[in-house]
């Protein structure tokens, strides 16, 4: 199935968030995830990052990233595929390959330009809508008629 | 190459009197709202509109193609109309079917592509979209006012201009959507494309196109030719809900960038030595317009129609100081005797002073998109994030989010229609599932847990993963200081109609008609040059007023 990029990156921070993880690193992984598959990557990689919830590389690296720009940026050791090297894909920042991962130059600004669409299968995007559902309130009546934020008649 | 340098400058606002909501609900759209720079970029590449499709049956149903070029590339606005039975019109929040739905499209659609929008275009978000549509959007019609219109031309006559003033648009959008949802293309394919660089300038295209088909479709109804001094006055409306409100929360970097860009064209025009006659005179004609404006500005809640009536008498008070225009730094001067009347007549004013002076205002707009990304001050341990809490969220330090007036309300995610909704956290269920808005909250809980002794960043957050979302705003601070809104969000006595007011403003609305705390009816492109008026004088239509023919 094929997606917009803004889809997949805000049903995969839900997804994380349903899964337990806390809504910072929800977004950031949404964020890396996206570009993870986008890039051509595997999209087990981001699955199995939903799948180790609620520990696993959504909480630890985000906390490797925090090591690295908490020093003005640097060189992370990490293989040359890995969800982390999209993770640090996903900042502002220049990141350049070098053999034993990469390095985050904060000094340079740059963005990845991305693809206009995503395939994830559909097993995948069922898996990640069920986990996202755990973030949606049921409505009731009373958030129908109270909390929509627009009203029940509009006609004019 | 030519040096840029810098108009002189007063000091800026500080965040802390500019980001409170209060403020930010007291709006009004300027020179800087998007409506205002996507017509005049329109009007510098003199842009023509054709109509290459208009298949419509004599009651105005069917589907028309709207193309112009702009900045290079082609853009078709399709537009479906429908015949849609009373029943299904009366309850827009489970509302299925509408009376006309818009794809903006990327170049000009062929057959193919246009029966494959017309198939899904009217499903809004239970169809599926492709990256060559840009922007979907649905709209239905003011009945009262088109049927009148559509009579009176039939009839050979024009409508009535009371009723053209009062109610001001055919039809009203319920939803423009943008940024790939349900399938459209995502906002980064589009973003460096001339035109529409600036934020929600594909979305606002998609309103001024839209606005014209209204005003075709009743001609072609009507069987008639409507006066072009109404077809000026009659906009689009826009029904909006809490919808938009998170977005101002969850876009810090987008936010900060509106509003320096907003305090900046202020401070600029407040530096101003001198005026000129003819700057002066136009100042005190803009201000004679926004006092006409005020008065044909009528809401049906009592409530807000009083705020509009006391905002009426505090103008005419406030306006007294143009007349002493001749001194140093006149609207400084200006400004502070602004600064005695309410939040409404300062911002107010706030638009006035800058709507003559393009040449300090206008290239602004080049600096409110987030065309990079958020970039961060990173915080070497967790003395540095203490240290930055204190210096940019003492506000929010200060209260209490145990007591119930300061934690009363929960935003959530419906999961009924995946909408943003407001709920009371000790009366409904579901704050469990809540959405992480609550920035002040979180931002206080994070300095309570900061460790007494310096610890490395990373440390603390693998300890504190719950931290992440505040130490990352914190974190923004000091590059963005108009990123937050300084206020809980989560407090009862929180509006939200005050977070879309000011994003409405931004996008041009005028005529605020609140229908509750929790959603509003606005007006866009009221006054706005019609397609065939996209002349030198297209961006004199801030505040417009309605002049009967």
């Amino acid at each position: 199935m094929q997606f917009s990029i803004n889809e997949i990156e805000a049903l995969l921070s839900k997804a994380a968030r349903g899964g337990g993880a806390p809504a910072g690193q929800a977004s950031a992984f949404g964020k890396a995830g996206t570009l993870h598959i986008a890039r051509g990557f595997d999209a087990a990689d981001v699955q199995g990052a939903l799948d180790a919830l609620p520990g696993g590389p959504i909480l630890s690296y985000p906390v490797q990233l925090t090591a690295c720009l908490s020093q003005g940026g640097g060189a992370v050791e990490c293989l040359k595929q890995d969800l982390l090297r999209s993770y640090a894909n996903g900042l502002p920042y220049a990141v350049d390959e070098t053999e034993a991962g990469f390095t985050i130059d904060t000094t340079r600004f740059e963005k990845i330009k991305l693809p206009a669409r995503i395939t994830v299968t559909s097993k995948m995007i069922d898996g990640w809508r069920a986990l996202a559902t755990l973030t949606y309130v049921p409505e009731t009546e009373q958030s129908r008629v109270s909390g929509a934020g627009a009203g029940l008649t509009d006609n004019d | 190459m030519k040096d840029f340098v810098a108009p002189d400058q007063v000091p800026l606002r500080p965040p802390s009197q500019v980001m409170r909501l209060s403020r930010m609900g007291s709006m009004f759209p300027t020179r800087l709202s998007f409506l205002r720079s996507l017509i005049r970029r329109l009007a510098a590449e003199n842009v023509t509109v054709t109509r290459p499709v208009w298949d419509m049956c004599e009651n105005g149903f069917g589907r028309a193609v709207y193309s112009l070029n702009l900045g290079g590339y082609t853009y078709s606005l399709v537009a479906i109309s429908n015949d849609l039975p009373p029943e299904k019109r009366t309850d827009r929040v489970i509302a299925e079917a509408w009376d006309s739905a818009y794809v903006l499209y990327d170049g000009v659609p062929d057959t193919a592509e246009l029966d494959r929008i017309s198939a899904n275009a009217p499903l809004q978000e239970a169809g599926r979209f492709t990256e060559r549509d840009l922007v979907l959007s649905r709209a239905n019609k003011s009945v009262r006012l088109f049927q009148h219109v559509t009579d009176a031309l039939r009839n050979g006559e024009q409508p009535d201009g009371d009723m053209i003033r009062s109610v001001g648009y055919l039809m009203r959008t319920t939803a423009v959507y943008g940024n790939g949802k349900f399938g459209i293309a995502d906002r980064g394919l589009i973003e460096d494309r001339p035109g529409l660089t600036g934020p929600f300038a594909a979305e606002m295209l998609s309103v001024w196109m839209i606005r014209n088909f209204t005003h075709d479709l009743a001609e072609h109804v009507g069987q008639g030719t409507l006066d072009r001094r109404f077809k000026r006055h009659l906009g689009i409306g826009n029904s909006t809900g809490l919808g938009m409100a998170p977005f101002l929360v969850t876009h810090p970097v987008l936010l900060n960038n509106w509003m320096l860009a907003r305090e900046t064209g202020l401070a600029r025009v407040r530096a101003i030595s001198r005026l000129d006659d003819a700057q002066k005179n136009r100042l005190r004609a803009l201000a004679i317009r926004a006092t006409r404006h005020l008065d044909q500005w009528q809401v049906p809640d009592p409530k807000h129609q009083a705020r509009i009536e006391r905002l009426r008498v505090d103008w005419g008070h406030a306006c007294d100081a143009l007349d002493a225009l001749d001194d140093q730094m006149p609207l400084d001067r200006v400004m502070r005797g602004a600064e005695k009347f309410s939040d409404d007549v300062q911002e107010l004013m706030v638009a006035l002073v800058m709507e003559p002076f393009a040449d300090l205002i206008d290239g602004l707009t080049e600096c409110m998109a987030d065309p990079i990304g958020p970039i961060a001050d990173y915080c070497a341990d967790t003395d540095r994030v203490k240290a930055t809490i204190d210096q940019h969220f003492s506000w929010a330090l200060i209260l209490d989010y145990d007591h119930k007036s300061q934690c009363q309300q929960f935003w959530y995610v419906s999961e009924a229609k995946l909408e943003p909704r407001l709920g009371d956290r000790f009366d409904e269920p579901g704050a469990h599932r809540e959405s992480p808005l609550d920035i002040a909250r979180r931002i206080a809980a994070l300095h309570a847990d900061l460790p007494d002794a310096a610890q490395p960043l990373a440390t603390f957050l693998t300890t504190h993963p719950q931290h992440g979302l505040a130490l990352e705003r914190v974190q923004l601070a000091a590059r963005y200081p108009y990123g937050e809104i300084q206020d809980n969000m989560i407090a009862a006595d929180c509006l939200p109609i005050d977070m879309l007011r000011c994003k409405l403003s931004f996008f041009g609305a005028s005529k605020f008609d609140p229908k509750s705390d929790l959603w509003t009816r606005i007006t866009l492109c009221q006054g706005a040059p019609l397609r065939d008026e996209l002349d030198a004088h297209a961006d004199d239509w801030w505040l417009p007023i309605y002049e009967a023919p």
